[in-house]
């Protein structure tokens, strides 16, 4: 074995260790939003992870989600933690989208709601947990925008989860 | 085999389910129930009465776990008609004030139920205990006569849609009103209550550490930060070379492909292929 191989190895065993990392967080959001919510994707948290020969960079996970809908399937509620790309950091994103058809609802709406549709530029790189409102362009299914970003490295526990990410999300109301 | 499993020997043993149950509750059974067992059991939560824990439910119902201090573990044991739950414990009461309690542990990890519908695995289990209990092979369980508790999903995932189909089928194919209701605890609850035991005896620390580990290994813990990359990483990746660059770019001159054919001593009389 080499000293340089054995570098190498580290670097994915880290990148595993900070998806295991994030797999808790997920779970505990899980617990916390209780039997009310109930996942749309199931046990999908990722997609557009290529297999492509050409595409070597997204080889790698970008981003996770995890969305719930309740008795009301118009009103979402969810997160995204996105861990690389046009960022400077990875960013925990959460949220409540009210949509007017969930028919073309996306994966990555509640992350585009926040990073690409967001009419508030400055709003993009302060994550600082402020609450972004606004209504989508016309044409978007999509009638309200509830959202708000942090740094992922800010949270440290369960308890940061449930104060930083999942307490202010209940608070969002259509 | 914990052994094994925490120095990588058994790495197909990190998805199994029945290594995990074997594992964790092999290892408590050897520690007074009071120090891991009971707190981490009565973490437990019932979503069909606002997620009241079960130590509140049962303390509603005159049980207090914490005055149990021998328990009986059966692992896999069969029940003829509704088949093996992974785990009945008998709570022995050791005194004619308290009366023996049974709760039954069905686990899961990284799957969910094994029969649904009419062959709902939890209203099997339910039946199995509150109505065919005789027909259990293990005989203090076939002859138990204290109190049958409610039954405890193990689970690593969420569960709440599980469990409450379970007490559908149940309702209506059983009986309208629960005796009990199904009891929700994730696996992750285990490692804080092992962290927060207070032990003195060197062997129980053995086995808290080795189940910590366990649980680490499993990824079955709380949420405690994302750990940043240690400097030798931050090397590789802050590195000027590429990743897979040895050293020194050595380069040997050559003339040609095959290095040993100047010193043939091949003449060339004639050309082979011109004519011109």
């Amino acid at each position: 074995m080499s000293s340089k191989g054995q570098e190498i190895l580290s670097v994915f065993r880290y990148v595993q260790q900070v998806f295991r990392e994030t797999q808790r967080i997920l779970l505990k959001m899980d617990s916390l939003m209780g039997p009310e919510w109930k996942p749309v994707y199931g046990n999908r948290i990722t997609k557009e992870v290529t297999s492509s020969l050409v595409d070597p960079e997204r080889w790698l996970v970008e981003a996770v989600f995890r969305i719930y809908e309740s008795t009301n399937p118009l009103v979402n509620k969810g997160l995204t933690i996105t861990f690389w790309g046009d960022i400077e950091e990875p960013v925990i994103t959460a949220g409540m989208l009210v949509y007017s058809d969930i028919k073309s609802r996306d994966h990555w709406d509640l992350w585009n709601s926040w990073f690409t549709w967001n009419p508030y530029e400055e709003t993009k790189m302060s994550l600082d947990g402020q609450v972004v409102k606004y209504k989508p362009d016309e044409g978007n299914n999509i009638n309200e925008v509830k959202v708000f970003s942090l740094p992922l490295i800010n949270m440290e526990n369960d308890i940061d989860v449930e104060s930083k990410i999942f307490r202010p999300l209940e608070k969002l109301k259509p | 085999m914990i052994k094994a499993a925490l120095h990588g020997k058994l790495p197909e043993l990190e998805c199994m389910e029945d290594a995990l149950t074997s594992t964790v509750f092999g290892r408590l059974r050897y520690l007074p129930p009071e120090d891991v067992l009971v707190p981490f059991l009565e973490k437990a939560v019932c979503y069909s009465q606002d997620r009241i824990t079960l130590k509140q439910y049962l303390y509603m119902h005159g049980i207090n776990l914490a005055m149990y201090k021998n328990v009986s573990y059966y692992f896999w044991t069969h029940n003829q008609i509704y088949g093996e739950p992974d785990l009945v414990l008998i709570f022995n009461g050791l005194s004619s004030c308290i009366k023996d309690l049974l709760l039954l542990v069905e686990a899961k990890y990284k799957y969910s139920k094994s029969g649904t519908g009419e062959n709902d695995q939890l209203m099997r289990y339910y039946l199995a205990i509150n109505q065919q209990i005789n027909y259990f092979r293990q005989e203090a369980i076939a002859d138990f006569s204290g109190i049958i508790g409610p039954i405890i999903y193990l689970t690593e995932l969420e569960a709440a849609t599980e469990i409450g189909e379970s007490e559908e089928a149940i309702k209506n194919r059983v009986e309208k009103e629960l005796k009990h209701p199904i009891f929700h605890l994730h696996w992750q609850k285990l490692y804080s209550v092992l962290e927060g035991t207070q032990i003195n005896e060197q062997y129980k620390t053995v086995i808290v550490q080795d189940l910590l580990s366990y649980l680490d290994l499993t990824n079955l813990r709380e949420f405690t930060g994302i750990t940043p990359p240690s400097p030798n990483i931050l090397g590789i990746v802050h590195s000027n070379l590429p990743l897979f660059f040895a050293g020194p770019i050595t380069v040997t001159e050559t003339t040609g492909y095959f290095q040993g054919l100047p010193n043939l001593n091949i003449s060339l009389e004639k050309y082979c292929f011109y004519r011109g």
